[in-house]
């Protein structure tokens, strides 16, 4: 005969030990579902979450921005006219000259026309133009471009007296398209008072890098100096609206003044 | 504990593990592969297996068919191994031809007794518990029933051993082999209450419904030996609290409770 006092306590035993996997289980899952219920992504969570995390996407966009285009002030402005500003050639020394770029220009004129050009004031349109992003209009010049400004280049360069310097720095200029050096040659160009080769390499600066405030000062000085003062501060005030240059506010109202002739 | 007997002493003692023909208790499988059993020994075959896992009801098949046939014909039910050689082939000569043999018989001496008294029908013998002959036994035994002086009956757990025997010994011989499975949830159900309202302990019977039998198939694996063990068990707890405790007895179907208590006292749960 069994000791049934004994088999009931060892019934319960093992009761509590199939049920244990089972009982563990269930605490599990009921400690388990508050913390589900709290992290669970409802509706208002996702919302915030999401504005958050937009907020915080356009925060980076905005840092990103700032860091890549710190002179970019007038960025909502440029996005009205949804396109970037850059210098168009409103004179036709560009196409006279040794240019490693190509830029365009409608009608290449002989450099003989040029001062002819320049004196009638026929072909002066000045324009601000906006274009496409820089790489995309200029085009590395090809084989017949070259041969052809080699042309040109021996007409341009018939001038007494040149630097060996300057002709290094305009054989950089053309290999490398570094606006640094085509402000460099449209400075030392003004300096040596060539206002039509200041002027063209200010603008082809400008077409490397619109941003770089020299350049449109540049420009607009050359512009001055050949005759083109209208020209040169409808120019300005363009840049000035987009870019609130202090130096261009501060040519204009030299030039609007007369200080600056 | 009064000294009155309890309403379920009686069931108890139904389910003693005991191989006795008159507790035999016709299965519906079991009774196919008992039939296929007595067909075959009726046919000319040299050797026939029968073979399962213990607890299965091979010795009480052997057991119901020698009781069915030894009316009718020669058979010789060898339920205890008889591992010596010249035991084994005296027991034979004794049972078969009469013949009592003073000394060693061995196997040539044997065939040439059986020779000389040979009758007209093969007797049968019907070997349990066969994996515990030795092999070179079992070699002669193969040999006897190729001479057609007798037909054998062999039982076999189904180990891998025995099984490596049957290659051994009896792979190229005519022969027939019956495997015995385990019962089924319902065979358990029937086998209970078969043996039950055999003994007429109907409501008994009753209190095994569906669920108590799936459970103690669950716990026994169909295995009618722990089946008998256990089902015994429930009785002596049901007698103890008929006994002691009757309010808390359910007398209309077995609790579970009452079931895993029985396994766990019989040790075939582990608490």
């Amino acid at each position: 005969m069994h000791d049934i006092q004994e088999l009931e306590r060892r019934w319960i035993k093992y009761k509590i030990k199939s049920y244990s996997l089972f009982i563990t289980l269930l605490i599990f899952v009921i400690v388990l579902i508050p913390f589900v219920v709290f992290f669970s992504p409802n509706p208002l969570h996702v919302s915030e979450k999401n504005t958050t995390s937009v907020i915080v996407k356009n925060s980076v966009l905005k840092e990103q921005n700032k860091t890549i285009q710190i002179p970019k002030v007038n960025t909502t402005q440029i996005k009205q006219t949804d396109e970037k500003l850059f210098l168009q050639p409103s004179l036709s020394f560009i196409d006279n000259m040794d240019t490693p770029l190509s830029i365009n220009v409608p009608k290449p004129i002989p450099e003989t026309k040029i001062q002819n050009t320049i004196d009638t004031k026929t072909k002066y349109t000045p324009q601000i133009k906006a274009s496409v992003q820089p790489s995309k209009t200029i085009v590395k010049p090809n084989t017949a471009i070259e041969q052809k400004s080699k042309k040109i280049d021996i007409q341009t360069h018939n001038v007494d007296n040149v630097d060996e310097d300057m002709q290094d720095v305009i054989q950089r200029f053309k290999k490398t398209n570094n606006p640094t050096l085509g402000l460099f040659l449209a400075k030392k160009y003004y300096d040596m008072k060539q206002y039509d080769l200041a002027y063209n390499y200010a603008l082809l600066t400008n077409q490397l890098d619109s941003k770089v405030d020299m350049s449109w000062i540049i420009f607009s000085k050359s512009l001055v100096k050949l005759g083109q003062k209208d020209k040169a501060i409808s120019t300005l005030k363009s840049y000035i609206n987009n870019s609130h240059s202090k130096q261009a506010i501060s040519l204009l109202d030299e030039i609007e003044t007369g200080r600056f002739k | 504990m009064s000294n009155s007997v309890s309403i379920y002493e009686k069931p108890k003692m139904v389910f003693l593990d005991t191989v006795d023909v008159k507790n035999y208790v016709n299965i519906d499988r079991a009774s196919t592969l008992y039939q296929s059993l007595k067909e075959s020994v009726q046919k000319p075959l040299k050797m026939i297996l029968l073979f399962g896992k213990p607890g299965t009801g091979k010795s009480m098949l052997l057991l119901k068919l020698h009781s069915d046939l030894s009316d009718k014909q020669k058979i010789y039910l060898y339920s205890t191994p008889l591992i010596d050689e010249s035991e084994f082939f005296k027991s034979l000569a004794t049972d078969l031809f009469h013949v009592r043999y003073e000394g060693a018989l061995n196997f040539t001496q044997f065939v040439k007794i059986a020779k000389s008294c040979k009758s007209q029908s093969v007797p049968i013998i019907l070997l349990d518990e066969a994996q515990l002959y030795p092999s070179e036994l079992m070699e002669k035994i193969r040999l006897l029933s190729d001479s057609r002086i007798v037909k054998f009956v062999i039982v076999l757990h189904k180990t891998e051993k025995e099984d490596l025997i049957a290659k051994e010994h009896f792979q190229t011989r005519i022969w027939e082999s019956i495997e015995l499975e385990n019962a089924s949830s319902n065979e358990i159900k029937a086998y209970i209450q078969k043996k039950l309202m055999k003994e007429n302990c109907f409501d008994s019977a009753n209190m095994f419904t569906d669920k108590a039998a799936n459970l103690i198939h669950k716990i026994t694996n169909g295995n009618y030996r722990d089946t008998n063990k256990l089902v015994h068990s429930v009785f002596e707890i049901y007698e103890w609290y008929d006994m002691n405790q009757p309010y808390k007895l359910n007398r209309v179907m077995i609790p579970h409770k009452i079931i895993e208590m029985a396994a766990i006292a019989t040790g075939l749960i582990n608490a």
